[in-house]
């Protein structure tokens, strides 16, 4: 059982919230080409490790937050608003 | 008959009664299943897995592979109860498992002597694999039915079980798993720091080992009843006996098993722990020569608990076969209680002189270097073979030994599957002959003989440091615990025996997992097949798979597979431990979700109206919707054309309040849903709704709905009723993700409004009739226009919108007046025979509309797919415009909505048929497209359905084929545009 800490709400347990998607990713402008647009929805990296992601707190204050995730440990090390980004070294606290 | 009750050990002497096989026993309050079994003399107990060989007890707790029985009857029967573990309770049920007529005498215990038939067994290793392939034809008729009735343990009852069972969800500082020496001091040591801490133990009893001595050894009886009373009085201590711990999951959550069978059956437990220690223990490993499956061969330690803790002897004459010093205090025990011990057969080749001496002061015989070779016995062993080990390994000279009881111990496995669920795999440890694991994972100590540290004091002064060091983790300090003046030396002295060389030209038996009937011989098989992964083996001889999760058969299979493979025990591995490691009720798992609370059930405003009018519903996501409203004995299919034509000519009501409702508020709003929308809602004035399309990224439909402009800034969206989480999401990501420069809020106002659809030609004529005040005329409120209301002082939003392609509106009403509102209209419609009509009139009037609903949007197709490619405005730019260009998304022989009109109108169109060009179903023919809805039109006197087909467009007037395979229809269609009824919207446009 994942236990991911929300800015506002505190530590909650996963089943509050629900997967977003990669947060490594951002709106390419509308003109931009297919080719970025398809690297857009489609392309991801799938790091073994360290990895950030949204997350929204569905069951909860319905945030939209960025979590950084181990894929390999589960291990969540950061967790932020969306503009937010992790520092560089790594927090204890989950 | 070989037990007998010798004395009461730690039980007392209150009596109770229970069944084993309709036979009427007595036992002690305390007693186990198999104790009291064994207590009646009661030696074989059920048939095994595949040879259907007699079983019986051969351990005393969690490991018991032989002793696998029944309990209760009927509903509340449960299969595969491990005897060891079940206490006996007054009346108890008990019965024999894969025995037929019973286990002395059973019929499939043919399988038994088939190997010697055939050159390779039918059931050794993999059979599952190669017997019943060939030919296919007899698969369902002979196979399949003949395996289904000798394959299995145990009967699965067949009614639906009564039982209750919980889940609890709880936190605490420190858990600890295991309630031997080792758990008892942690907890103690760590309760003195007034931290929250639980303690779980699977046997009913804590103490673990402690039980095994006999109570006479006061010292440690004494510290063992001390430590608990001390626990027992802590608050901050909670214990959990009857309980098993089956796996350790992320963020320190742990799973456990507990059986209460009071009112709850069981409990499953989620615990969420700062801190683990695990102090599982360590469990006997047995040694492996022939017909080792034999009732009256059992674990050391298990003869051992059975005689000290439950005053049963298993058996009048015992042989004690080992090849380590730990097992020779059995024989010791049994001596000492007047029992006689033919004989101690030590495989090693030196001794330890201190334990040949007690032998000698006792009179007990020591055959050095040899081994049991085989037991016999028809049933029970009456007897073994022993053979002196000749330096080349071999055997030498052999002679039979009377007994009923053979004790063997092959040393002793560390328990680590708890500690491995952490992640770290177990390593070799030569010293102990055992796996143990050697990095804990975060936040975790393994102490005492889980750890492999098998001395008595030893084991309780690392379980005081872990636990002062959990508590130091946490800021608290742990307390010191009293170490008993009493040691239990651990040091085993092993010498390694994986399996006993078979007795010369004999095919007979060695077991390594009694349970699943797996032999030596099935090992050598498939290393000889070329399994020479340790995973691989285990699937494929199915070692380790039954519900004892090869606790006493692993360590002894992975050595062989090892010798096989001429390499180290180190170097070929474990088998990756993975959750549960013990029997699981599912009910527990599921809990009180069950039957109608498996999900919620979510109610309209108007659910009780529908339920008083006798609705049959139909499940809609959450929601139960009224599907149809019977008169009389009215069918579905009768019911709903009638609802269906009634709405055409008059006016019906029909409950949509679970459609998704979002408000959008904020100066951006109408930028926000230009983006959001593929058609503009910047230009859409005040007081108008809207018909809109959201894409996804990548360019297919997401959802549609209308949305109607309550101001400036405020909009008022529908969403399907199946996305309407998804889309708020969706909105939510927008906001948050792409664009927080935006300011606008959505929020879901799906709860506050009550929706009703009103439709057919006299609903302006009710409307009027129901709100007087208002002013429904066509000029007031035109086709999608939106009219302000009150009823009865609380808020009306009435909407001119039509799915049904009449004159229609929606009426939204503040959700606690909905049914009032409801009942007004029905009532104020009366003069026009209004009726309430449900979700399958609904559909139909759709269909005849050519209207999409999720069987259409199913999350595949594009908007040329349903040919509304012009509504994508140009002006503007919105999620999904990019992608949506794609080449495969823009390809012209994509399937596209078309309708689709059966030939002879009478003969339906089944929902899901492929449509092909040929006039009957042969090997080749292209899949053109797909039936997506169907119905019979009352307005088109016929079946019709929507479906997508191949150039779609370009095909109306074709004659093609629905062919439903499954059911032998193969129905002829023409191929018509979708708007099948009023293609021209003048009904709902109106005068």
């Amino acid at each position: 059982m994942l236990r991911i800490k929300c800015p506002y709400c505190g530590v909650r347990e996963h089943t509050e919230f629900t997967y977003g998607e990669d947060a490594n990713r951002s709106l390419p402008d509308p003109d931009a080409s297919l080719e970025n647009w398809n690297n857009y929805v489609f392309a991801r990296q799938n790091v073994a490790g360290e990895h950030l992601e949204y997350w929204q707190h569905t069951l909860g204050c319905r945030a939209w937050l960025k979590v950084q995730r181990d894929t390999v440990t589960h291990d969540i090390t950061w967790t932020g608003l969306p503009h937010e980004t992790p520092p560089q070294q790594k927090e204890a606290s989950t | 008959m070989s037990g007998f009750r010798s004395h009461l050990g730690r039980l007392n002497d209150e009596q109770i009664s229970f069944s084993f096989n309709g036979q009427s026993l007595s036992a002690r309050a305390g007693d186990t299943v198999a104790s009291a079994l064994l207590a009646n003399g009661i030696e074989v107990v059920g048939r095994s897995f595949k040879y259907h060989r007699p079983r019986g007890v051969n351990s005393c707790g969690a490991e018991e592979s032989g002793a696998l029985v029944s309990v209760g009857i009927g509903a509340e029967q449960e299969p595969n109860v491990r005897a060891t573990m079940q206490l006996v309770t007054e009346g108890l049920q008990v019965s024999s498992q894969n025995c037929w007529p019973s286990p002395q005498f059973d019929l499939l215990a043919i399988n038994n002597f088939v190997g010697s038939l055939f050159p390779s067994s039918p059931l050794a290793a993999g059979f599952y694999y190669k017997t019943f392939m060939w030919p296919a034809k007899f698969w369902y008729k002979l196979y399949e039915p003949a395996i289904r009735r000798a394959a299995g343990m145990g009967k699965v009852p067949d009614q639906a079980d009564k039982a209750a069972y919980d889940r609890i969800n709880s936190f605490y500082d420190i858990a600890i798993i295991g309630g031997g020496a080792a758990g008892l001091s942690a907890a103690l040591s760590a309760a003195q720091s007034g931290l929250r801490i639980v303690l779980m133990d699977e046997h009913a009893t804590l103490g673990g080992q402690l039980l095994h001595l006999p109570k006479q050894q006061q010292d440690l009886e004494q510290w063992r009843q001390n430590t608990i009373a001390s626990l027992q009085v802590a608050d901050n201590v909670t214990i959990l006996t009857n309980t098993v711990c089956w796996g350790r999951f992320d963020g320190n959550t742990l799973a456990a098993h507990e059986v209460i069978d009071g009112k709850v059956r069981h409990n499953f437990h989620k615990i969420h722990a700062e801190k683990i220690i695990i102090a599982t223990g360590a469990i006997e490993r047995p040694l492996v020569f022939t017909n080792n499956d034999k009732p009256g061969v059992m674990l050391a330690s298990g003869a051992r608990k059975l005689l000290n803790n439950y005053g049963v002897a298993a058996g009048r004459q015992m042989v004690l076969f080992t090849n380590n010093d730990s097992a020779y205090k059995t024989a010791f025990d049994y001596h000492d209680q007047g029992l006689p011990v033919a004989a101690i057969i030590d495989s090693r080749e030196s001794r330890s002189e201190h334990l040949f001496e007690a032998c000698q002061q006792r009179g007990i015989p020591v055959h050095q270097y040899s081994v049991v070779t085989k037991a016999k016995g028809w049933h029970g062993v009456r007897s073994v073979q022993v053979s002196e080990l000749k330096d080349d390994g071999t055997l030498g000279a052999s002679h039979d030994i009377t007994c009923d009881l053979v004790a063997h111990s092959g040393g002793w496995s560390p328990q680590v599957q708890m500690a491995s669920h952490g992640g770290t795999p177990p390593i070799y440890d030569e010293q102990i002959t055992a796996f143990v694991v050697d990095q804990q994972a975060a936040d975790t100590w393994s102490v005492g003989a889980a750890q492999g540290q098998f001395g008595l004091q030893a084991g309780i002064k690392q379980a005081m440091v872990a636990a002062q060091a959990a508590c130091q983790a946490l800021a608290c300090q742990g307390g010191e615990v009293l170490i008993p003046a009493e040691d239990i030396n651990g040091e085993l002295n092993i010498e390694p025996l994986w399996s006993v060389p078979a007795p010369s030209k004999q095919k007979n038996k060695q077991f390594v997992d009694i349970q699943h009937d797996v032999t030596v011989a099935d090992i050598g098989l498939a290393h000889k097949e070329g399994f020479i992964s340790v995973e691989h083996m285990k699937r494929y001889t199915t070692l380790g798979m039954a519900n004892d999760q090869g606790r006493t058969a692993n360590v002894n299979a992975l050595a062989m597979m090892a010798g096989h493979l001429e390499q180290s025990i180190t170097a070929t591995g474990t088998t990756r431990f993975r959750p549960p490691i013990a029997p699981v009720s599912l009910g527990s798992i599921a809990g009180r979700e069950v039957g109608e609370h498996v999900r919620p059930l979510r109610r309209t405003p108007m659910q009780e109206w529908h339920e008083r009018q006798g609705a049959v519903f139909v499940e809609a996501g959450l929601f139960r919707r009224p599907q149809y409203y019977p008169i009389g004995n009215e069918t579905l299919d009768q019911a709903y054309v009638r609802e269906a034509a009634h709405v055409r000519t008059k006016v019906g009501l029909c409950d949509v309040s679970s459609l998704g409702k979002i408000e959008i508020v904020g100066p951006d709003s109408a930028v926000f849903l230009d983006r959001i929308y593929v058609n503009l809602f910047s230009s859409l004035p005040v007081n108008k709704a809207r018909y809109g399309i959201m894409l996804r990224e990548d360019g297919h439909i997401y959802d549609d709905g209308t949305t109607s402009r309550l101001a400036d800034d405020r909009f008022f969206m529908t969403t399907t009723t199946a996305k309407a989480g998804a889309v708020l999401s969706h909105l939510e990501r927008c906001l948050e993700i792409d664009w927080p420069e935006l300011q606008v809020r959505v929020s879901s106002v799906s709860e506050h409004w009550a929706a009703m659809a009103l439709a057919g030609p006299q609903s302006r004529a009710t409307l009027q009739l129901a709100f007087p005040e208002m002013d429904f005329s066509q000029a007031a409120l035109p086709f999608m226009g939106l009219a302000h209301g009150k009823y009865q002082g609380s808020p009306l939003r009435i909407l001119r919108v039509s799915f049904s392609g009449e004159l229609a509106y929606e009426v939204y009403v503040q959700a606690d007046h909905g049914e009032q509102v409801w009942q007004h209209i029905m009532a104020m419609g009366q003069p026009h025979d209004i009726i309430p009509y449900g979700l399958e009139a609904l559909g139909t009037l759709r269909i005849e509309k050519g209207h999409v609903t999720g069987a259409e949007l199913d999350g595949r197709v594009t908007l040329a797919d349903v040919n509304m490619q012009r509504m994508a405005s140009k002006k503007k730019w919105f999620v999904g415009q990019n992608l949506m260009q794609r080449e495969g998304l823009q390809d012209p022989k994509r399937p596209c909505l078309v309708g689709l009109k059966a030939v002879d109108p009478q003969q339906a169109i089944p929902t899901g048929a492929i449509l092909v060009n040929e006039n009957k179903l042969v090997a080749g023919c292209d899949k053109q497209g797909w039936v997506s809805s169907m119905t019979y039109s009352p307005a088109l006197e016929g079946f019709i359905a929507l479906g997508f087909l191949t150039s779609g467009q370009k095909r109306i007037g074709e004659t093609i084929y629905a062919a439903y395979p499954l059911q032998g229809q193969h129905i002829p269609v023409e191929v018509v545009s979708s708007h099948f009824y009023d293609p021209d919207n003048i009904q709902v446009k109106d005068q």
